[in-house]
């Protein structure tokens, strides 16, 4: 029987593999893109317009490889994931306003504007919560690509009685009330989601929720069809220093 | 169509992917920069004493050396350590991003979201400041 020294090495050379093989893949479909976004914008001379609708969808598949290859990754490492792990406390704030720091091109792309609400004003919060930058990432980016132009993503951190509140809302296109309970499933995208944004892999939000329950906490979703959605975790006072 | 070249502001770029390297070299001289791409730190440390860029473009995983021991020995050099530099690296992390703050870098980029355009655009906002 493996000792759990043999445990935590057999993780640490998985999470290495895993962290190669996916920089590893990355890299050249990376580079497919940007030559393509090349070609396409016509920097390297005219295309015709039969070859460039051709190597418009090989880009949009590129895009969709490189996407799936982070999701499949991410719920890879989730299924192997060793248990009790010690995990080190972050400076929630700082991780938020980083991440919000690297979204500002995709919101600009999406024409989003960004809001952060800390409540209250001076709150400093340490959390022990593994793949933290990984869940806001998630959110917030679902908040920018299913919201419309004009319109405001706003993430919120509040400090309640015995929690920690995380909320991130949009002002989107909505999930209806069926397609709301299938949500965390693994590949479930709802029909409107697709329509407005077809290359997602429906393993985002899996993996959030994997991450949140992963930490004692609970996430839970609220949201109107064209009117927008909020995305609410509760991280009990335990793995928080608030 | 490619536009006409001028001489613009010079960006010197460590990068070992000669495939990356070469296609962002491309793009940002049609926008009309000049371009060097070294691929190793003694080629980029050598190009340096050729004369000092506008901007440095500094990828964070290295085959030789980290980014980050990169940017720190040119915070050491009172020639070099007032220079602008972006780093980007594949992996996003906040921890990353917030060693690479500490030295002074004045933007991070992700290697694998950002686009050919979006560079540009990010380039251009630290030079036009």
């Amino acid at each position: 029987m493996a000792s759990k020294n043999n445990l935590k090495d057999l993780e640490a050379i998985k999470n290495n593999f895993l962290m190669v093989a996916s920089h590893q893949i990355k890299t050249p479909l990376n580079i497919i893109k940007l030559n393509l976004e090349m070609i396409l914008n016509g920097d390297l001379g005219r295309v015709g317009k039969a070859v460039k609708n051709s190597l418009a969808e090989v880009a949009k598949m590129d895009t969709k490889a490189l996407e799936l290859i982070n999701d499949f990754l991410n719920a890879a490492a989730l299924g192997t994931r060793g248990q009790a792990k010690k995990t080190p406390a972050v400076d929630a704030i700082k991780i938020i306003k980083g991440i919000i720091e690297e979204m500002r091109i995709l919101a600009k792309q999406y024409g989003v504007k960004i809001n952060f609400i800390i409540e209250p004003k001076g709150l400093k919060a340490m959390i022990k919560a593994d793949n933290f930058e990984e869940v806001v990432k998630n959110l917030l980016s679902n908040a920018i690509k299913y919201n419309r132009p004009g319109k405001t993503a706003e993430i919120k951190l509040e400090k309640l009685p015995g929690k920690l509140r995380l909320s991130v809302r949009d002002e989107g296109i909505g999930i209806a009330p069926a397609d709301q309970k299938k949500l965390f499933g693994k590949f479930f995208r709802a029909d409107n989601a697709m329509k407005h944004a077809t290359d997602g892999s429906g393993l985002g939000l899996y993996i959030v929720k994997s991450y949140v329950d992963g930490w004692g906490g609970k996430i839970s979703v609220a949201s109107q069809k064209n009117q927008g959605t909020v995305f609410t975790i509760e991280l009990p006072q335990k793995q928080a220093k608030i | 169509m490619r536009k006409k070249k001028k001489i613009g502001q010079y960006i010197l770029m460590l990068e070992d992917d000669k495939n990356y390297g070469r296609v962002c070299k491309l793009k940002l001289e049609i926008e009309g920069y000049s371009v060097k791409v070294a691929e190793t730190v003694a080629d980029f440390f050598q190009e340096l004493k050729f004369g000092l860029p506008d901007l440095i473009l500094l990828d964070l995983m290295l085959q030789d050396q980290t980014g980050f021991e990169v940017l720190e020995r040119i915070r050491r050099d009172p020639h070099l350590k007032k220079l602008r530099v972006i780093v980007y690296s594949s992996l996003g992390q906040a921890e990353d991003r917030e060693r690479a703050q500490k030295l002074g870098a004045i933007d991070f980029l992700n290697k694998s979201e950002i686009s050919l355009h979006q560079l540009v655009q990010e380039v251009k906002r630290h030079l036009d400041r």
